[in-house]
């Protein structure tokens, strides 16, 4: 009987110091991680189980970003601040003095970026042109607006319809071209206003419309021996027109390389060199290129890397970067998210 | 003295009837007061504008497939040959061969309208909400495509799980009279 007792008492305390050993051995196991806390074990498991996504699920251009660096022949010197929130357009007189248009203003710097002048406007403006007596154009969202060199307004011009959505603005002798990318047309009007005709109207027999503008980006501008260029963005295309608006020649390719045009749209702006070559600028891949009147790919001048707040998707509606050259062949960059124009030069004359 | 009883009965009558008035029209002024004084319900939702295309809607929700999917928001649309959300970065050719397309899942139909135009409508049942073809049009594009909780399928938990993860903070609260924050022309222009 009493060993019986002694028995029991002796299971007990087996039972009690096991109980102790097990209590100590899972706490041991739980600190070191191996087994799960409640806390850990109650949370719910979510969509994939934690597990990402595979490669395939991966937007990657990282390696587009980078240029081979034979190519890249410019260098930037400089960058001119320019104090707008937001800016639209760049364009350069004789002189190289820079007018800017953004914010509800032009800004006029010289090219060192000594405050030279400022026209105030009523709206947000869109594009900007200079005449030949420095008379400055000024292209909102449906109308121009003609602004004396003193920054007084000569005159309003009628809407040019409900769907104007302007983008560029080119003055030759007497006329004044207008690309408006709501429409998708080119309107072409005298230097009072007058509209005189629009090229891009879709006609009865015509296979489809002429410039093709997914995104409001549609620039123009007038080259040597009296052309007016246009880029024709969802063709990847440039085109060359003559002053009646006469189709003469035009070039350009899709293509991620960097002897073509990227995304669906490009390029989104260009400017002509004094020697008839074009800068070209795109979105997407923010990349300033150098081609031939002809062409043929030259050189970089910028490459996506420069750019990279333009590579970031979040960032609201970026502006894509407007391009213009100076009377020495210098590229400048009108960088609104930097409120800045960087200005590049050639690495053989920098 | 039966005489009196009615007189008593009759008193006792209105007595209760003006207290059961007066009780209904407390009642109903309480109602009517609580119902004006209610919050309205909230969703979860995702402004585009915030949103970074990090993957971690397809990964993070609950549910599985995701209750954030792509949207298509026709107005902005340009309705490209080349659409930068359909297509492989560099298509062999602008078809609907699988090998051309970007979207993993397949998720995308391009059906072709009037030339050279052709529309793409997102097929929710397999799409994932991943974001790639959202990346694609937003850095190329003019930004059309763009995800969105669906709510016909959102269990709206109280502290989303995809909300926790998000690094743009892209997730808000918004009434679940207005549970959607659609893109327009005006993003466009």
């Amino acid at each position: 009987m009493k060993e019986c007792e002694k028995n029991e008492r002796s299971n007990r305390r087996q039972f009690l110091r096991r109980g102790v050993i097990s209590a100590w051995f899972a706490g041991l196991c739980q600190a070191v991680g191996i087994w799960p806390s409640p806390a850990r074990a109650a949370q719910p498991v979510a969509g994939l189980a934690g597990k990402a996504l595979g490669p395939e699920f991966t937007y990657d251009l990282a390696q587009l970003r980078k240029v081979d660096p034979k190519l890249l022949q410019y260098r930037e010197t400089g960058s001119l601040p320019l104090g707008l929130k937001e800016s639209r357009g760049l364009v350069l007189d004789a002189e190289d003095n820079l007018y800017v248009a953004g914010d509800r203003a032009v800004v006029i710097l010289d090219r060192n970026g000594k405050a030279l002048g400022q026209v105030r406007l009523d709206d947000s403006p869109r594009c900007l042109s200079l005449g030949r007596d420095k008379s400055i154009f000024v292209g909102f969202k449906d109308h121009v607006e003609v602004y004396s060199p003193g920054g007084e307004r000569r005159a309003r011009w009628e809407k040019c319809g409900p769907k104007a959505v302007l983008t560029a603005i080119a003055v030759s002798e007497n006329r004044v071209f207008v690309a408006d990318a709501g429409s998708r047309m080119v309107h072409f009007y005298d230097l009072n206003g007058n509209l005189q005709k629009s090229l891009g109207k879709k006609t009865p027999g015509s296979q489809g419309p002429v410039f093709i503008i997914p995104s409001p980006y549609f620039d123009l501008a007038i080259g040597p021996g009296n052309l007016l260029w246009v880029a024709n963005p969802g063709e990847h295309r440039l085109e060359v027109y003559t002053m009646d608006g006469e189709a003469e020649f035009s070039w350009g390719k899709y293509s991620l390389a960097i002897d073509g045009f990227c995304g669906c749209c490009n390029p989104v702006h260009f400017a002509l060199l004094p020697d008839g070559r074009l800068v070209t600028s795109e979105k997407g891949l923010p990349r300033i290129k150098i081609y031939s009147a002809r062409g043929e790919f030259e050189c970089v001048v910028a490459e996506p890397e420069q750019f990279a707040k333009y590579l970031d998707t979040a960032a609201a509606n970026p502006m894509g970067l407007d391009v213009a050259a100076d009377s020495k062949g210098s590229i400048l960059v009108l960088d609104s998210m930097s409120a800045a124009v960087r200005i590049f030069q050639h690495k053989a004359r920098a | 003295m039966p005489e009196t009883v009615p007189n008593n009965h009759r008193r006792q009558f209105f007595g209760a009837g003006i207290r059961g008035a007066f009780l209904f029209v407390l009642g109903a002024a309480t109602s009517l007061f609580a119902r004006y004084t209610q919050k309205e319900k909230m969703v979860w939702q995702i402004d585009p504008s915030k949103c970074v295309q990090c993957t971690n809607c397809a990964t993070k929700c609950v549910l599985q497939p995701s209750a954030v999917k792509c949207v298509q928001a026709y107005p902005m649309c340009g309705y490209c040959k080349l659409c930068t959300g359909y297509f492989e970065p560099q298509p062999n050719r602008l078809n609907t061969a699988a090998e051309n397309q970007l979207c993993p899942t397949g998720a995308i139909i391009r059906t072709a309208l009037e030339y050279p135009y052709y529309e793409y409508t997102i097929e929710e049942s397999l799409c994932i909400g991943c974001a790639k073809c959202v990346k694609g049009c937003t850095l190329f594009g003019n930004g059309s495509f763009f995800l969105q909780v669906r709510h016909d399928r959102c269990v709206n938990c109280n502290d989303c799980s995809i909300a926790l993860a998000c690094p743009g903070h892209a997730f808000k609260r918004v009434p679940a009279s207005q549970p959607y924050l659609l893109k327009n022309r005006e993003h466009q222009a």
